[in-house]
């Protein structure tokens, strides 16, 4: 057969990557979620979790099924604190749903990679389940890379491993309580805020995801002082829609 | 994480209930509060958790679900929701740095932000490894930790 010439052979007509089963996808993911810096992250945040389940008193089932439910570490927090304290739990449920509200932006916009050729609300809602700020931050960077077919059980196989990794350190913090030094106490206080700053900028490629990042960090001391969880609205909505607005601009000039 | 904890004294106050052991309890790191440990059977508990907890948060994973079934990525809304997304996860990373609770109150700002910055540097000068970078700022925080925790 003769070569083209300037090696311009037709691309293969198969898809590159090879068919993977849904179960396949699922151990992908799964492996994936396990071997990543997320685990350590995840680990060390819910160590202090359950270290504080123990000192409050707060059972440790009670806890174990919060980390596997309602799987978003800052709600949780408000829950335990707010029930220990006594609040009224209409009130608590407030606290817990205005810190949520963060999770809509999150779920709206990995969205589109947590569907499989075929749409179901179904597996939609399976996934959108494990979206907290770990899925979220890993998602963007690894799910774009997964052939459709793949998405949905990649993403629940992902999910699945932090949720368990979340859980064991959940168990883990609720016996090693107490007995862990306070500068490493006050070094797993560091681990979410210092991985998330790094995930992020690695994450980071568009005009629009540096303005963003930057818009959140600068505002949120600006604002701090505002009540009521206005802050994290004027940062996020405010802060996000002004890197928007100034960042698709820059982009759509190059 | 307990930085989001800010707004839940006033609730508490609106409720009528004791305001100060809110901020306390809830602080991840804080030892035990003499006296205030909890005496609740581990069922109502879970009850609490599902009704107080796993509704309020899941409700907005769904409502998203629904309100997002027509983004399309990279599509204009697409971009401005996670310009959102990411602004807010940004934000709370700096109200945990800027307004914390726990141990790492010990920790100057100045040293809190360092260890932030040491690594990013990290990350960059170590191959673009996120493991690289957090050990960086791990290490600096708990270098000032061990200087400035008794």
């Amino acid at each position: 057969m003769n070569l083209p010439i300037g090696n311009l052979a037709p691309p293969p007509v198969e898809a590159p990557h090879p068919h993977r089963s849904a179960l396949a996808w699922f151990g992908l993911g799964l492996v994936r979620g396990v071997r990543s810096v997320a685990t350590v992250m995840l680990l060390g945040s819910f160590i202090g979790f359950g270290a504080l389940l123990e000192g409050v008193g707060f059972p440790l089932v009670a806890g174990l099924v919060s980390t596997l439910l309602i799987w978003a570490l800052p709600a949780q927090v408000i829950l335990v604190g707010g029930i220990v304290s006594g609040t009224a739990l209409p009130a608590v449920a407030l606290a817990v749903t205005l810190s949520s509200i963060r999770l809509l932006p999150m779920v709206v916009s990995l969205a589109p990679y947590m569907r499989g050729p075929r749409r179901s609300l179904v597996s939609e809602a399976a996934c959108a389940h494990f979206v907290a700020m770990t899925l979220w931050v890993e998602g963007l960077r690894l799910l774009p890379k997964v052939p459709g077919e793949g998405r949905v059980p990649y993403t629940l196989g992902l999910g699945h491993a932090y949720v368990v990794i979340s859980g064991a350190g959940t168990i883990a913090g609720y016996m090693l309580a107490g007995s862990v030094p306070g500068p490493l106490a006050a070094g797993l206080l560091l681990l979410t805020p210092l991985s998330f700053t790094v995930l992020m900028v690695r994450n980071a490629r568009a005009a629009t995801d540096w303005l963003a990042l930057g818009a959140g960090l600068v505002l949120m001391p600006l604002t701090m002082g505002l009540d009521g969880g206005l802050d994290l609205m004027i940062a996020g909505v405010g802060g996000g829609t002004l890197a928007y607005l100034v960042g698709r601009r820059l982009e759509k000039r190059r | 994480m307990s930085g989001l904890l800010s707004f839940l004294p006033d609730l508490a106050a609106l409720a009528g209930a004791p305001a100060t052991l809110a901020a306390a309890s809830a602080d991840a790191a804080a030892p035990a509060v003499p006296g205030a440990k909890l005496h609740m059977d581990a069922w109502s508990a879970v009850a609490i958790v599902i009704l107080v907890g796993f509704l309020p948060t899941e409700v907005w994973r769904m409502l998203a679900l629904i309100a997002g079934r027509q983004v399309e990525e990279g599509s204009e809304v697409f971009h401005w929701v996670k310009a959102v997304a990411t602004a807010l996860l940004a934000a709370v990373v700096a109200r945990l740095v800027f307004a914390p609770t726990g141990l790492i109150v010990a920790v100057p700002l100045a040293l809190r932000l360092a260890a932030l910055a040491g690594g990013v540097l990290g990350f960059y000068l170590v191959r673009r490894s996120v493991f690289a970078g957090v050990v960086v700022g791990e290490l600096i925080l708990i270098a000032a930790a061990a200087y400035y925790l008794p």
